[in-house]
């Protein structure tokens, strides 16, 4: 016959394992629960507006009166979970990550701003790109970097070379922040009108016509094969924006300006 | 004869790495599933395949 003491240890043993089993599903059912994405991204927008001018960031201003709206955004962002996310459309779910991507890199510049640019970040060139910072437990499982985003996500997964218009890695020669988040309803224009203000730029792309030769972004170069798979050459690719004649023109590829793209003219640190 | 077991032999190499590599691709077949990985993924495929 087991004594009253005994009876009550393993009293409360089995309380102390019910208490921890009703925690951990506790925990469990919070990190099921999952937040409403809005597929208008209007928050992510109410910021851009705000703090990014001709495609240059005010993180000076950011940094002192635009965080809270930021973690914010950032929170709902992290907070979507797998069972939301499949029932999205194909552009909801483009639009998403490209928010993300642009969205967490100004979080990233902001955690160490002031600073002159991405690539000082971390010991090891690009460094910056392969941070685990981004949590994603709902769509990825665990915290993903820009790159897994970029590469892993968007580049993998989606097929779209009009990404490497829209994605910005807070650099002046990246495609400029637009001052407005991408949507879903208008993703295609948003896309189609990024590509146009890129390669338009002639601080970023330029066309020779008498020498026939187009200086291109460094971005053509690292992601030719990106803008190939569409079945044409890079030269008619970017025909698309600049003009058929230019299809048979040479390619050239211009030095990339890694300074941060920061409104305020950067800092020397 | 020993050049043709040579080729035969890297053949058989790139098709076992190609299977490899489509194995373990967290890339999904499934439209409504692309960008996800880990845990989410085989939720959704699982979701999909019902």
């Amino acid at each position: 016959m087991p004594s009253r003491k005994a009876i009550g240890k393993v009293g409360a043993r089995v309380t102390v394992i019910v208490t921890a089993i009703a925690v951990v599903l506790a925990a469990g059912s919070a990190r099921a629960a999952c937040t409403v994405v809005d597929p208008a991204h209007a928050a992510w927008s109410t910021i851009l507006a705000r703090w990014v001018d001709d495609g240059r960031v005010d993180y000076a201003g950011l940094q002192r009166d635009g965080q809270p709206a930021l973690s914010a955004y950032l929170g709902t962002l992290s907070g979507a979970c797998g069972a939301d996310y499949e029932k999205w459309t194909r552009a909801e779910r483009l639009a998403f990550w490209i928010n993300a991507y642009n969205a967490f890199t100004v979080r990233l510049i902001l955690d160490h701003y002031p600073i002159a640019s991405i690539r000082k970040i971390g010991w090891l060139p690009g460094a910056a790109f392969r941070e685990r910072f981004i949590p994603m437990p709902g769509l990825k499982g665990e915290v993903i970097s820009l790159n897994d985003i970029e590469h892993a996500t968007l580049r993998s997964a989606f097929r779209e070379p009009r990404i490497h218009f829209a994605l910005v890695c807070a650099a002046r020669s990246c495609p400029p922040l637009r001052s407005e988040a991408y949507r879903s309803a208008d993703l295609e224009a948003q896309l189609d009108d990024q590509g146009r203000r890129f390669l338009g730029d002639g601080s970023r792309n330029r066309v020779d016509s008498e020498r026939k030769t187009l200086y291109l972004s460094s971005i053509f170069q690292w992601f030719r094969g990106d803008f190939e798979s569409t079945g044409v050459s890079l030269a008619s690719y970017v025909g698309r924006y600049l003009g058929p004649e230019v299809g048979d023109f040479a390619v050239r590829f211009l030095d990339y300006d890694w300074q941060l793209n920061d409104h305020n003219g950067g800092t020397s640190r | 004869m020993k050049t043709i077991v040579m080729l035969a032999g890297l053949a058989a190499v790139l098709a076992f790495g190609t299977a490899c590599f489509q194995m373990f691709s967290s890339e999904s077949k499934v439209e409504a599933c692309a960008g996800l990985s880990g845990q989410a993924l085989i939720d959704c495929e699982n979701r999909r395949a019902e």
